[in-house]
């Protein structure tokens, strides 16, 4: 059984009298260590997708399974351990706490998981240690997103998820962090679901998850990745 | 026309926020409105319920009554408008004292029930005294022609509206009730009393300056004709006890003269007849010697009559004897001889003349014959002596009667003669009787005449007392609350208010920043900005004018009804009669809404600066920084991880820390200063009457001289063993403008005063009075601006001047008091006598007996229990003690408001710090003390803040309230503290139970979303 298996996932909003389906019975596999882009244009359900892989949303029907956990049978709390313990999540708009150093704001999700990295490691594996004391609006975008990763996987977690990392991003900047997301992938096999628009980035993952109108349009699995290097935009 | 959709489409989408912004509204109109319209509410029902029953603008009462020529007089002074005399007098009705006057024009009572006397059998009673169909006897008959009457009318009046209706000299010294008759229903030749009205006083509310003007001119005018009309009273006075003088010496000169004639008279008819008696008596006595001379005489003569009467009888019957008869055979002896001799001559005849037998016959003829002869000699001398008896018989029967006669009219005269005697004595018993009853009324006469001479030459001059308003205890107690009111409201509301306009910007700055984007993309439509504010605008205009509306109606009707309902405990009013002062009402709408617009243009006015493109972007985040903390590596390096956040974000924010900080303090400080005014109203109480003045009575002297020895025995009868004789008397002196009043206390007693009087220095150290200085109350020490050393001047009430030396200054907090020893007063005053005593009572005394059986005495006319001052006093509190809860009610209920406006600011900026913190995994527990931790120490520092401000704000206030007469004690008890910062923890606590389930609500993924 793969990593994450999402088998028939469904959800709906009520908005009054209407109902919305957001994800009509969606269904992938992603492996472990995988680097796996869900791309789509906006509106297609792809951020659903992300909220309830990352347990801030949960399904209206079908189920989740990662790690042999099915998490959309879980309850709020269990949802917020989950969250807490086994999700990385990298904010397009970074997210970062205003008044804490980019250490801080590391050590800030650090220090309530089980397992963390050494917040400065987590600094160090972005290539901001030299940044550390200093606040995101001292830094770049670009840096304050490095930030965010490093907070991300400071956590050591079981899935980092990035919510369209590169949005707010120029392309140069944007380049380097998905280069950054891809190295981490690969050196420290966490499983890396990427969230974004952005046909281009595709090609970096092992594994392209399109959606469409709430159905999955495609799953394609390259073979051979390209490096970051390599792609342009 | 869209843009005034988006406005009600805000309100709606916004609908907390809005009614926060109505709340903040509501309540800072409602108090200031409230607070300030109460005491004018107050002053002006209070001053229509004047004007409508006339109340007196002065009173005069004088010492020896009032007549109509005063009444004259009175009426040529200019500025007086009307006088009217009045009759009233103090008496007793089953214990209570009941003041019996008569029903007036001005003073009018105000009619409850029933109807007004037509008759003197008719009168009025006090509402809640009597009941109408009441039967009242008065036990005095000095006053009234009628002394038996019917209640027909309940009343109240104005004069008396306070519960304690002041002093009488009779019962225990303390009027109960009232009692009104027809004017008609005196019989008294003067007036108790005489009111006046002002002119143009009416038109003033009373107790105002503008009315006290009025006031002063007329009184000024009065203390002239004062001395001449009481010269005139005096005179009259004089005058008229000097003429019933004369009337009584002439009466009596009259009566003496009169009765000695008609006793002289009497007297000599009654010698006159005495010696007619004696006269009579000795006439008596002759005739009745003569008339038994006579007896005896004519006796004697009878007597011998009878003896030789008997004589012949007796010779007569030895004749008879003699012959052998008895005086009854004497005639049947001669018959038988006569017919014997007859038939012896007819026998001769018949016989021869010579025969012997004639000569035998002739011989016993013969011898017949001579029988014959001797019989008839015998008849004769019987017959003779018969006669003889007889005539003795009738002339002793004659003499018998004659003198029975005599003596019986003798003995007439003699009774006749007793009678006299007995009526002469009882004349003359009468006569003394009367005479001594003359007598001893001429003395009386003349002892009245000496006496009501002795009283003209000690007569006094009558004194006027001219009183106003002021002088009754209701008058003064009500405008002393109103004041209070009034000045409590001239800061409170103020810095209410300022609060609430704190919040208010608080709350659109923070709405206005929100909506940036909105306002940015506005604006680069083309909207004109005038056209954004107006939305903003808009949406203000409506809350406030929603809030004005209900706040406005709570203010001016809920507020001051209540507040009036809790004062008039004390008193007997009407109903209160709201205003609303149309100038402070368009005052407070236009202060409002130019506030409020204030709020939606300067904020509006800070994003307006930029271009259009930068305020579409969001406002760059605020720089982190690090605090001073974080240099004293020491102490943050033992800060906790989340810690260190808390203490970096509350330096973040420096808007919000002041927000937050400045909302909680302010509460906070109102809070306090609440409990604050509660506290040094109530430690007043303590302090002033437990702890500085402790004696429980004043006893004062009535003004005659009685014997010391007779006075202090009084007081031991009445168990009174701890007294000090003083010298109380009311002077006057001069702070700026005003002229102020204040007791001066001598001590015409060596002993010590602590018992009585605890002097202490403002720092509590003990301060003794001296021979060269007085001691001087603290609060007017400051009117004086007077340092120990200094020569003060002061005025009695004849407005004499006096100027004394300040040894010291005293703690004292209720009224103003000057203190002296004997020595300084003699000094001072050249006078050493005491007109009163202030005593401590033991603890079971019965103050009504104790006031009954003082003022029975005659030595006193006037017991001022300790306890009655608190009283007073302690309504005047209760009064403004209930300000406070409404302060307290509004503190809290803004405290609340600030509160929750602060936190739900607070939540709502830091919503996607905080949505990330969610999805980060963070526990809603630990989420809220992520939030919590910064709002409880901001609350904490603010409620130190607020408790260092409401030490300031306290005293404020209490500086503000201070009037002449009162000297709040500053200091804030340990306790309010303590419940301030309690009350406030609470509302804190409360509030954040509401905020977490709005935390819990904050949904994870609008941390997905862009910074808008």
């Amino acid at each position: 059984m793969s990593y994450i298996s999402v088998k028939k996932l469904t959800k709906t909003y009520k908005m009054g009298e209407i109902s919305i389906k957001a994800l009509d019975a969606v269904s992938f596999d992603i492996e472990k260590g995988e680097l796996t882009v869900i791309l789509g244009p906006s509106g297609a359900g792809k951020t659903t997708i992300l909220n309830i892989l990352g347990g801030m949303d949960s399904a209206t029907s079908g189920s989740v399974i990662i790690d042999d956990e099915n998490i959309s049978k879980y309850s709020s709390k269990k949802l917020t351990n989950y969250r807490r313990y086994d999700i990385g999540f990298v904010f397009q708009f970074y997210n970062l706490v205003g008044n804490l150093t980019a250490i801080e704001n590391v050590s800030l999700a650090s220090q309530i998981c089980k397992n963390p990295m050494n917040s400065e490691e987590a600094l160090k594996r972005v290539d901001l240690l030299k940044r550390k004391d200093h606040f995101p609006a001292q830094l770049s975008g670009g840096e304050q997103q490095r930030v965010s990763i490093a907070r991300a996987i400071a956590k050591n977690p079981k899935i980092l998820l990035c919510d369209e990392p590169t949005g707010a991003l120029d392309s140069k900047t944007g380049k380097k962090i998905i280069e950054l997301l891809q190295d981490t992938c690969h050196k420290t096999k966490t499983t890396t679901i990427i969230i974004t628009h952005n046909a281009i980035i595709a090609d970096i993952a092992d594994k392209v998850i399109k959606v469409k109108n709430g159905k999955i349009e495609s799953i394609t699995i390259n073979k051979k990745p390209k490096l970051v290097k390599e792609i342009d935009w | 026309m869209l843009i005034l959709k988006n406005s009600f489409r805000k309100i709606n989408k916004s609908k907390g926020r809005f009614l926060s912004l109505i709340l903040i509204v509501i309540l800072g109109t409602s108090f200031f409105a409230g607070i300030r319209e109460t005491a004018t509410d107050m002053i002006k029902t209070i001053d229509s319920y004047y004007d409508e029953t006339n109340l007196y603008d002065f009173k005069i009462v004088s010492t020896m009554g009032l007549t109509d020529d005063d009444l004259k007089s009175l009426n040529e002074i200019k500025g007086v408008e009307k006088t009217e005399g009045a009759y009233s007098f103090d008496t007793l009705i089953n214990g209570d004292v009941v003041k019996v006057s008569s029903i007036t024009n001005i003073n009018k009572v105000s009619l409850i029930k029933g109807r007004m006397p037509k008759n003197n059998d008719e009168c009025l009673g006090e509402k809640g005294a009597f009941k109408i169909g009441d039967e009242i006897t008065i036990d005095d008959d000095t006053y009234l022609k009628n002394n038996t009457c019917k209640i027909v009318g309940t009343i109240n009046s104005s004069n008396y509206i306070y519960e304690n209706k002041g002093i009488s000299t009779i019962g225990d010294g303390k009027l109960d009730s009232l009692i009104y008759v027809l004017k008609d229903n005196f019989k008294i030749d003067y007036y108790t009393e005489i009111y006046l009205l002002a002119t143009g006083a009416k038109n003033e509310i009373a107790s105002t300056d503008s009315y006290q003007e009025i006031i002063d001119k007329v009184d000024s005018k009065l203390q002239k004709i004062k001395p001449l009309r009481e010269t005139a009273r005096y005179e009259e006075i004089l005058k008229e006890a000097m003429d019933k003088i004369v009337l009584e010496e002439n009466k009596l000169n009259s009566l003496k003269n009169e009765n000695n004639s008609k006793f002289k008279n009497a007297l000599k008819t009654l010698d006159d007849s005495k010696n007619k008696l004696d006269k009579a008596t000795s006439e008596y006595n002759s005739n009745l010697s003569t008339l038994n001379s006579k007896k005896e005489t004519t006796e004697s003569e009878l007597n011998n009559g009878f003896n030789s009467l008997n004589n012949a009888k007796n010779e007569f019957n030895s004749a008879l004897s003699g012959a052998n008869l008895t005086v009854d055979i004497l005639d049947s002896t001669l018959n038988t001889i006569t017919t014997n001799i007859s038939e012896l001559e007819k026998q001769i005849e018949n016989a021869d003349p010579s025969s012997s037998i004639y000569e035998t016959l002739t011989y016993r003829l013969n011898e017949l014959k001579t029988s014959k002869e001797n019989i008839e000699t015998l008849i004769n001398t019987n017959n003779t002596l018969k006669e003889q008896e007889k005539t003795l018989n009738e002339s002793l029967n004659t003499w018998n009667s004659e003198y029975n006669k005599a003596l019986k009219e003798l003995n007439k005269a003699k009774e006749e003669i007793d009678n006299g005697y007995i009526e002469l004595e009882n004349g003359y018993n009468e006569y003394n009787r009367n005479y001594n009853t003359y007598l001893e009324e001429i003395t009386k006469y003349e002892d009245e005449i000496a006496k009501s001479k002795e009283e003209v030459n000690s007569l006094e001059k009558p004194i006027w007392y001219l009183q106003t308003r002021s002088d009754s205890t209701g008058y003064t107690s009500f405008y002393e609350s109103a004041t209070k009111v009034d000045s409590i409201a001239t800061v409170f509301p103020l810095f209410f208010i300022l609060i609430s306009f704190l919040m208010a910007f608080n709350t659109m700055n923070r709405m206005i920043e929100e909506e940036r984007g909105e306002i940015g993309t506005f604006v680069s439509l083309g909207i004109s900005k005038k056209t954004i504010c107006f939305s903003y605008l808009l949406y203000v205009f409506v809350a406030c004018i929603i809030g004005l509306i209900i706040g406005l109606s709570i203010g001016y009707n809920l507020i001051p009804r209540v507040l009036y309902t809790v004062y008039s405990a004390a008193f007997t009013l009407p109903s209160l009669i709201t205003y609303v002062n149309p100038i402070v009402c368009l005052v407070i709408i236009f202060v409002t809404i130019i506030l409020m617009s204030l709020v939606v243009f300067i904020t509006l006015h800070n994003d307006f600066k930029l271009v259009p493109a930068t305020i579409l972007r969001p406002a760059s985040p605020k720089n982190g920084k690090k605090v001073l903390l974080e240099k004293i590596t020491i102490i943050w390096n033992k800060l906790s991880f989340s810690w260190k956040i808390t203490v970096r974000n509350l330096f973040r924010y420096k808007k919000r820390i002041f927000m937050t900080v400045l909302g909680i303090a302010g509460c906070t400080a109102l809070l306090l200063t609440g409990f604050g005014i509660k506290d040094s109203l109530s430690s007043l109480i303590d302090i002033q009457f437990n702890d500085i003045t402790h004696y429980d009575a004043t006893l004062v002297l009535n003004d005659k001289n009685y014997e010391e020895k007779d006075i202090l025995n009084s007081l031991s009868i009445n168990n009174i063993t701890e007294y000090l004789k003083t010298n109380i008397s009311s002077y006057t002196f001069k702070a700026g403008t005003k002229k102020l009043d204040f007791t001066l206390i001598a001590f015409m007693d060596d002993n010590s005063i602590d018992d009585y009087i605890s002097l202490k220095t403002l720092d509590k150290k003990k301060i003794t009075l001296n021979d060269d200085g007085v001691i001087i109350s603290e609060k007017m020490a400051e009117l004086l601006n007077a340092k120990v050393g200094k020569n003060i001047s002061i005025r009695n009430t004849d407005n004499e001047l006096f100027v004394v030396k300040v040894a010291g200054i005293c703690e004292n907090y209720v009224s103003n008091y000057m203190y002296m020893n004997k020595t300084y007063y003699k000094k001072i005053f050249n006078d050493d006598k005491y007109n009163s005593f202030i005593v401590n009572l033991s603890n079971d005394v019965s103050k009504e007996k104790l006031s009954n059986n003082l003022i029975e005495t005659n030595y006193f006319s006037t017991i001022q229990y300790t306890s009655d001052s608190m009283k007073t006093f302690n309504d005047v509190i209760v009064g403004m003690n209930n300000i406070v809860y409404l302060i307290l009610a509004f503190s809290s209920f803004l405290a609340i408001t600030v509160l929750y406006n602060l936190t739900i600011i607070n939540i709502n900026e830091r919503q996607r710090e905080i949505a990330t913190l969610k999805v980060l995994g963070f526990r809603d527990k630990e989420v809220s003390s992520y939030v919590y931790r910064e709002t409880i120490i901001l609350t904490i520092v603010g409620i130190f803040v607020g408790l260092f401000l409401g030490i300031f704000l306290n005293a404020f206030v209490l500086i503000v309230a201070e009037t002449d007469e009162i000297l709040f004690v500053k200091t804030i008890k340990p306790i309010s503290y303590i419940i301030s910062f309690i009350i406030v923890v609470i509302f804190s606590v409360i509030v954040q139970i509401v905020t977490y389930f709005i935390l819990k609500r904050i949904n994870m993924i609008d941390s997905l979303k862009s910074v808008e």
